[in-house]
C-alpha cells in the first residue's frame, strides 16, 4: 500500500495536500465514533506537507501515538497530567521517517499502562471491526486508525505488547522490534529496560518498508543498536528451509476461536514446508510474575520526574513542598498509581532483594532458557492473545486478570527479542485472532519473512 | 495481606495521595499481586549467569556536556509552573 502511494505520489497522479485532505477527513469523521485520536493535527499536516518527493514515506498519512514526542505539538500520553504538555524536540524514531504527513496522535492507555485503552484520560477507542469491544491496548488508538483506514501506518510503543495485541484485536499487522533497534529518544519512558517503539501497518510489506527508515543507531538513546551492515526488510526470505518452534502452552484461557486459527496457521507454515516442531518453556509460567516486578519497578522511578514544577499538572496556592508534589500527582490515573505503588514496594529497602533481584534473576533464566531453543528453531509461533477484542463494557475487578492475559506477549520484551503479530482468522462474532512470530535478537528478517508469507494466504 | 499502615506508608514514599477509598481498595488489589508474586520463591536462580546483559550491552557513556543535544528554551519553560531568568520557579511562600 505504501508503495503504491508512493508511486502516485511520485508519478504526480495524486498530491500529498490532496492525500492528507482525504486522510484527515476519514479521520476527523470516525474519530466521532472510534475515538481513535486525541488530536487530529489537521493544522500540523497540510502546514508540513513535503515539496518534493524523495524518500519512501513522504507524504504518507500515519498516526503517532501520543506518548511520542514531535516538536510543538501536545503529547499527553494519555494522562490528565500532561493534556496541557507540549513537546520540546521530536523523537528520533519520528525524524527518521521523513516528511510523512501527521494525521494525528493516537490515544493510548495513561502512561501506556494497560491493554484496552480504558486507562486514558480521553476514553477508550473502539475497534473498527465492531464498536461494541475495545481497539485494545496500550496503543489502541493507533491500531484504530490504521484498521479503519485513517492512516496508512501508525508508530506505537510495546513494553509486554502494546503494539502486538491491539494489532491482533483490530487485524493488522504489528511489530516489536528488537530492543535498541529503534531509538527511544523520545518516547515517554515507562519500562526502560522494556520499552520498544513499534510499528502498525496493514501489511507486512508496509511494516517493512517503514522499519527500513526508522531503525538508524541514535547517539542520544544510550541502548541503540549501532549495527554493520544496514538490512532492507522488505527484501523478503525464502522461508521454506526455516525452523519453526510451536509454543507448548496451557488452552486453558484461551478462547477456542483463537486455538482455532492457531492450529490452522501451523497446517499453513507445514505446507510451505517449513520443519515445525513443538517446543517447551519451562519458564514461561514465570513471565507474568517477572515482568510485573520489573516494570512497576522502573515505571516507579521514572514517574518520579512528575514534580509539578517542570512540567505536568502545577497545583496552585499550596504552601507546602510535600503538599505541592501529592497534589501534583494526585491527578494520575489509577492504574498509574498502583503501578507506581507495586513498584515502590518491591524496590523498597527489606523487599528489595526478595522481589526486584529475584524478579531479575529470573529474567535471565528466561533470557538462558530462550537462548538455548533458539539453537533448535529460527523463530517461535504462538497466539498473540488468548482472547480476541474485549467487549467494551467488560470489567476486570481484579487487575491481575488482565495483566495475565499479556502471556504470549511478554516474553519478547523480557528478553529483548522481536516479535509480529499477523491477523491468522476471525472468530465466530468476527473478531480477529492474532498469530505471533518470535525469533531470537535481530531477527527481524526471518519473522516479517515468515510473516509474509503467512499475509499473502489470509489476505 | 499487606496492612492499610504498609499501603499508607508506601503511598507516602511514591508522594502518592490516597483517599481512605483507594486505601480500601489497593490494599486488596496489591495483596492480590504480591501474593501472585511468591510464585518466583522457589526456582532456583543459583545458576544465573550474574553477567549475562539482556540486551547485550554494556554500560554506554557519552561526554558530559551540558549543551550536547540542546533543546528550544521558551518551549520548555512553556511547560513549567513559572520561570525566572533560566531557572524554574516555585512560590517562595512553598517551603
Amino acid at each position: 500500500m505504501i508503495l503504491e502511494l508512493h508511486n502516485k505520489l511520485k508519478a504526480g497522479s495524486i498530491s500529498a495536500k490532496e492525500l492528507a485532505e482525504e486522510y484527515l477527513k476519514i479521520a476527523e469523521d470516525k474519530n466521532k465514533v472510534l475515538n481513535s485520536y486525541i488530536s487530529i493535527t489537521r493544522e500540523y499536516a497540510l502546514s508540513h506537507l513535503p515539496y518534493k518527493i524523495e524518500s519512501i514515506l513522504d507524504g504518507i498519512p500515519a498516526c503517532i501515538k501520543d506518548n511520542i514526542n514531535i516538536l510543538s505539538t501536545n503529547t499527553t500520553a494519555g494522562s490528565q497530567v500532561l493534556k496541557e504538555y507540549i513537546s520540546p524536540y521530536t523523537a528520533t524514531a519520528v525524524s527518521n521517517l521523513g516528511k510523512f504527513t501527521l494525521i494525528g496522535k493516537g490515544n493510548m492507555d495513561s502512561f501506556a499502562f494497560g491493554s484496552t485503552t480504558q486507562n486514558s484520560y480521553f476514553g477508550p477507542s473502539f475497534n473498527p471491526h465492531n464498536i461494541n469491544t475495545v481497539a485494545g491496548g496500550s496503543s489502541g488508538g493507533v491500531a484504530s486508525a490504521v484498521a479503519s483506514g485513517s492512516a496508512v501506518f501508525g508508530i506505537g510503543s510495546d513494553t509486554g505488547g502494546s503494539v502486538r495485541q491491539p494489532a491482533s484485536f483490530c487485524g493488522i499487522v504489528g511489530l516489536k522490534p528488537t530492543y535498541g533497534l529503534i531509538s527511544r529518544y523520545g518516547l515517554i519512558a515507562m519500562g526502560s529496560s522494556f520499552d520498544t517503539i513499534g510499528i502498525m501497518a496493514n501489511t507486512v510489506h508496509d511494516v517493512a518498508l517503514v522499519l527500513n527508515e526508522a531503525c538508524k543507531y541514535d547517539p542520544k538513546d544510550s541502548t541503540s543498536l549501532s549495527l554493520e551492515k544496514k538490512l532492507d526488510y522488505s527484501k523478503f526470505n525464502d522461508i521454506s528451509k526455516l525452523k519453526v518452534g510451536v509454543l507448548k502452552f496451557s488452552d486453558d484461557g484461551v478462547e477456542k476461536d483463537v486455538m482455532n486459527a492457531f492450529s490452522n496457521s501451523i497446517r499453513d507454515i507445514k505446507k510451505f514446508g517449513c520443519s515445525v516442531k513443538e517446543i517447551t518453556i519451562d519458564h514461561l509460567k514465570y513471565v507474568i510474575a517477572a515482568y510485573y516486578i520489573l516494570v512497576p519497578s522502573e515505571i516507579s522511578a521514572n514517574m518520579a520526574r512528575f514534580d509539578g514544577i517542570r512540567f505536568g499538572y502545577h497545583p496552585k496556592g499550596i504552601k507546602d513542598i510535600e503538599e505541592f508534589y501529592l497534589e501534583a500527582r494526585s491527578k494520575f490515573e489509577d492504574e498509574v498509581k498502583r503501578r507506581i505503588l507495586i513498584g515502590t514496594y518491591t524496590l523498597s529497602s527489606g523487599y528489595y532483594d526478595a522481589y526486584y533481584s529475584k524478579a531479575d534473576a529470573v529474567r535471565r533464566l528466561i533470557k538462558q532458557e530462550f537462548d538455548g531453543v533458539f539453537k533448535d528453531v529460527d523463530v517461535i509461533i504462538s497466539p498473540t492473545s488468548p482472547t480476541v477484542a474485549y467487549g467494551k463494557d467488560k470489567v476486570f475487578d481484579n487487575p491481575l486478570e488482565l495483566y495475565l492475559s499479556d502471556i504470549f506477549t511478554i516474553p519478547a520484551n523480557l528478553i529483548g527479542s522481536p516479535a509480529i503479530s499477523i491477523p491468522n482468522g476471525v472468530s465466530h462474532d468476527n473478531l480477529h485472532t492474532g498469530l505471533q512470530i518470535m525469533g531470537p535478537q535481530l531477527s527481524e528478517i526471518n519473522i516479517l519473512s515468515l510473516a509474509n508469507e503467512l499475509y499473502k494466504k489470509y489476505e | 495481606m499487606i496492612t492499610q499502615d504498609e499501603v499508607v506508608k508506601i503511598a507516602k514514599l511514591a508522594h502518592i495521595k490516597l483517599s481512605q477509598d483507594e486505601i480500601n481498595k489497593f490494599q486488596i488489589q496489591l495483596s492480590e499481586i504480591l501474593e501472585y508474586f511468591t510464585l518466583l520463591k522457589d526456582i532456583d536462580t543459583t545458576s544465573v549467569r550474574e553477567d549475562l546483559s539482556i540486551n547485550g550491552l554494556s554500560t554506554v557513556l557519552r561526554k558530559d556536556d551540558p549543551n550536547h543535544y540542546p533543546l528550544d528554551k521558551s518551549i520548555v519553560y512553556a511547560n513549567a509552573l513559572d520561570v525566572e531568568d533560566d531557572y524554574f520557579k516555585l512560590d517562595s511562600k512553598v517551603l
